[in-house]
């Protein structure tokens, strides 16, 4: 019978996800739970202000219910076959800070080393920052680049006014809302009115626990005709590491009038990583945004990448990368939102799957009641390349305005036999002219990373997943 | 925008078969959904005791399940305020003279008799629950060609019946499915016997005369091996102040080398609640085609699809909806490719107007094992002003690495250069618009039988009028 097959084959191709070869850390369920939530604001001595912050995210945690697979957002993973309930909501023993780049432990060091020039730059390990370096002459022009407690201790007006209250607020879902309870930590970047910066800044990620859920938080100000690039690393040691660990990740990003943010986030942690992220760029008049969402590392992944288009001129250009290997599971929602007219964004995202693994796209693109002049494009191409990977499109429109140019594109399919053949009859092994035909099928979007360092990172770590 | 008397224009001015009769029926069900109904609908049928067993399970299938918060908005449906079952007449006409005169004058009014002596290898007609009247050409028959009432096929080929019945689309399938198998009356039962084929069309009218009804034909289509066919389904419905409701299943086995064409132009009236279930299994090397017209009713969700289980087996879904005010056409298709060397096309067009909603919602699904799969979907939407409102849903879900799957779809205006290139040309602003929306619908258009092709040149004339604002 045709459709028991079907069902069949859903329920294999759901049994196959987020079974990765995580170990169950020792439950301490009951972390997750308002004692935590004052037992961090007493440890961190923070204001009022932040602890009723806290508060307000655990009760919308509280009262939002748990997503399952009969939600049409979450269809595609199942949170309920990952053990993050049964982690630790903080760090019990918390790395200290240094006082130097050469105190820094030296895997760090290395991976370091690999970086281009930046104008700025932060270390964080399991969340606390241990390092940053920040030039005199941003300071003198009024730039601030903060780890997260610094901010809320020391510029607490900054923060009331844009720590998730417009572009990511605890509403925004349960994940969201529990990180709003137990945020630990991340990078607080503002750009006053006019200020242009060249070279990016960035942050660095370190996480090696297990056992541990960590909450980093990201808020981008771009003042009125800023310019600002903003690079965000996530890494883990190269040393296999069994016990779950989460990483729960907001990013707010608030881009004034006539602001030109790039931001980019480099997600390779290790396989014992749960990841979620939520992106949100809330974009004022005539504000050009470009995003890009790397994903290479965890075993399940899972983001929510959104642009809010509050008026009119503002653009947004949204990239994706994601290469999946082994038994990842890949789950990427995406979110073009038109409310005023005239404004553009442009979505690309590309992905290669080997070995089991398995990626979904979801995206949307909202054109509301009167948008019009509206300009949204959105294309998702994915390259299977084994025979047991699985690939999911789902590229969504709704348009409420008739005056608008919107397409959409999806693909899923395999590498052009045909280039194959050309490449080897030019002298290459069968191996070598696929791992080329996937560089270069990546390259479309690394072209538009304007970052030349970071473009020859991630075409040399692609090459090296690709293996 | 004056919508509440755009929507009374519409619906008691413009839509021509929105005439009704007195009621007449020989037996109707207390409203509402109840076991005792399904006891009723069975014991009128006088069926075996397997299909009384059947509709009962669904029964408790259909209580079971939510009803979906997906798509359209079905909040404002109320079940218990429907009639589930209706019989207009004692007993099935085999010429038009045995079909009761009012009935009759209604089907004459649609112009049915009269397409029958023109064109049509057989027709059937379905008024309230039941069919009046079917009738398939003799040399047909003489060949083995089966074209009963469901009730019929069930009395008349019970082998035949139970071994199809059911198996493409499970009472579990989904919810208006398991009601449609619990409360199912009417529809056809089709058999092509191997290697005939059936090359004018055969034609099923289905036609809601009562307020408050609700419609639930069953259909059961088997074209056995290398057997080709077209089937023609058409509705229409008065327009009440309340709603109705149709909820049919249609099942299609596709056995190897057939080929069948369904085409489906529904033109209920706009206070129809359509929820209907339309699935091909489709063998070895066989073909399936849908044409899925979506022109009336309040609310329209319907998503034929084809399960290609046999190799090479390839399907076709064309799909066209137009969505004025107060409309939701939540339409689309599904492809299931399960066996090798399968390929599927979807083109999708649609056209929303005045607060009208149009959504495509698609699956694309390539299993294991289903080697060098390929499939395309187009979906393109026509907005004609600022209050219209079109989304595209589509799911691809890809389980081969040699699979081709691609989609695209695109949303526009009636461009200003488009229309200022016409009336150079020296058309009226309104002629200028009513001609590219033709253009838009023509790939889908062409494709139907004469007389559809010219109602649907004539209700998008009639849409257009005076729409240049």
């Amino acid at each position: 019978m045709g459709s028991s097959r079907v069902a069949q084959a859903q329920a294999e191709s759901r049994e196959r996800l987020l079974t990765a070869d995580i170990e169950t850390a020792p439950s301490v369920r009951g972390e997750i739970g308002p004692e935590t939530v004052e037992a961090i604001v007493r440890e961190r001595s923070e204001p009022e202000w932040m602890a009723a912050r806290r508060r307000h995210a655990w009760q919308v945690y509280r009262e939002t219910p748990m997503p399952t697979t009969k939600d049409e957002a979450w269809r595609y993973t199942d949170l309920a076959k990952i053990a993050w309930q049964d982690l630790r909501m903080r760090d019990p023993s918390p790395p200290e800070r240094v006082a130097a780049r050469g105190e820094l432990p030296v895997e760090i060091r290395e991976e370091l080393a690999r970086r281009g020039k930046s104008a700025a730059f932060a270390v964080q390990h399991n969340g606390v920052q241990l390092y940053s370096e920040f030039s005199d002459e941003l300071a003198r022009e009024g730039v601030l680049f903060l780890d997260f407690d610094s901010a809320v201790s020391d510029y607490a007006e900054l923060m009331q006014k844009y720590f998730m209250t417009d572009a990511v607020t605890p509403e925004f879902g349960k994940l969201a809302a529990l990180h709003g309870a137990f945020v630990s930590g991340g990078t607080v970047l503002y750009v006053p009115a006019g200020v242009e910066i060249e070279l990016p800044l960035t942050t660095f990620r370190w996480l090696d626990l297990e056992g541990v859920a960590v909450f980093p938080h990201t808020l981008v100000i771009a003042g009125p005709e800023s310019q600002v690039t903003y690079i965000e690393e996530c890494a883990s040691p190269a040393r296999a590491q069994k016990g779950l660990a989460m990483n729960c990740g907001v990013t707010e990003i608030v881009a004034e009038e006539g602001a030109r943010v790039r931001y980019a986030i480099v997600q390779q942690w290790g396989r014992h990583v749960f990841h979620y992220q939520a992106a949100r760029v809330f974009a004022h008049k005539d504000a050009q945004i470009q995003s890009l969402l790397v994903t290479l590392g965890a075993s399940v992944a899972r983001s929510d990448v959104e642009t809010d288009l509050q008026a009119e001129g503002a653009n947004s250009e949204m990239l994706g990368i994601y290469l999946g290997d082994s038994d990842q599971h890949f789950d990427h929602y995406t979110y073009q939102l038109h409310q005023a007219p005239h404004a553009g964004s442009d979505l690309l995202y590309k992905g290669a799957l080997k070995d089991r693994a398995r990626s979904v796209f979801r995206g949307m693109i909202r054109v509301m009641p009167g948008a019009q002049g509206t300009d949204a494009y959105q294309t998702n191409r994915n390259l299977i390349l084994s025979e047991d990977a699985h690939a999911d499109s789902l590229p969504n429109l709704e348009i409420e305005a008739d005056d608008v140019r919107c397409s959409h594109g999806a693909t899923i399919g395999q590498q052009d036999e045909q280039q194959i053949f050309y490449l080897m009859s030019r002298g290459l092994s069968r191996e070598q002219a696929e791992k080329l035909i996937v560089s270069g099928f990546f390259e479309e979007v690394l072209a538009r990373v304007p970052v030349d360092w970071l473009h020859r990172r991630l075409s040399d770590e692609i090459e090296r997943k690709l293996g | 925008m004056p919508y509440d008397q755009n929507v009374a224009a519409l619906n008691l001015d413009d839509y021509k078969y929105g005439f009704k009769d007195p009621d007449k029926y020989v037996f109707r069900s207390e409203k509402g959904l109840s076991k005792r109904v399904v006891e009723q609908i069975s014991a009128m049928k006088e069926e075996p005791e397997w299909m009384l067993k059947f509709r009962l399970q669904a029964l408790k299938v259909y209580e079971s399940k939510p009803v979906p918060k997906w798509g359209a908005d079905l909040s404002a449906l109320d079940m218990d305020q429907i009639y589930f079952y209706v019989k207009p007449s004692e007993k099935e006409g085999r010429s038009w003279d045995e079909v009761p005169e009012d009935i009759k004058r209604t089907f004459d009014r649609l112009g049915i008799p009269e397409a029958e002596r023109k064109s049509l290898a057989g027709v059937g007609a379905q008024y309230e629950s039941e069919m009046v009247y079917h009738k398939i050409k003799e040399e047909l028959s003489a060949q083995g060609v089966i074209f009963d009432s469901i009730e019929d096929g069930l009395r008349n080929h019970p082998d035949l019946f139970r071994q199809y019945f059911a198996t493409v689309i499970p009472m579990n399938d989904n919810k208006y499915a398991a009601l449609n198998s619990a409360v199912w009356s009417g529809g056809s039962f089709i058999y092509v016997p191997p290697g005939v084929e059936v090359d004018v069309p055969l034609q099923a009218y289905f036609r809601i005369n009562s307020e408050n009804l609700g419609q639930f034909e069953r259909t059961l289509i088997i074209a056995d091996e290398g057997a080709k066919l077209h089937y023609i389904e058409g509705c229409t419905a008065p327009s009440y102040s309340t709603d109705s409701f149709h909820s049919g299943v249609i099942e299609i086995i596709v056995n190897r080398g057939a080929n069948v064409r369904y085409t489906t132009i529904q033109n209920w009236s706009h206070n129809m609640y359509n929820l209907v279930t339309q699935r091909a299994r489709v063998e070895e090397g066989a073909r399936m085609a849908w044409l899925d017209g979506n022109l009336g009713s309040k609310v329209t969700m319907k998503y034929p699809s084809c399960y290609l289980m046999g190799r090479g087996a390839s399907g076709e879904i064309l799909s066209i909806a137009y969505a004025g005010p107060g409309q939701h056409q939540d339409a689309g298709g599904k492809m299931i490719h399960v066996a090798p060397h399968t390929s599927s096309e979807i083109v999708s067009k649609s056209i929303s107007k005045g607060g009208g909603r149009s959504s495509y919602r698609g699956l694309v699904q390539v299993q294991k094992g289903a080697h060098n799969a390929s499939s395309n979907v187009e979906c393109d939407a026509l907005l004609l002003d600022e209050d219209a409102r079109t989304d595209t849903y589509p799911y691809i879900e890809i389980d081969e690495n040699d699979a081709s799957i691609g989609h695209e779809a695109t949303v526009s205006k009636i461009g200003d250069e488009q229309l200022f290139y016409l009336m150079q040309r020296g058309l009226a602003k309104e002629e200028a618009r009513t001609m590219v929306v033709r253009g838009f619908i023509e790939p889908i258009a062409k494709h139907l039988p004469l007389e559809y092709a010219v109602e649907l040149n004539r209700l998008v004339e009639l849409e257009m009028e005076g729409s240049v604002g």
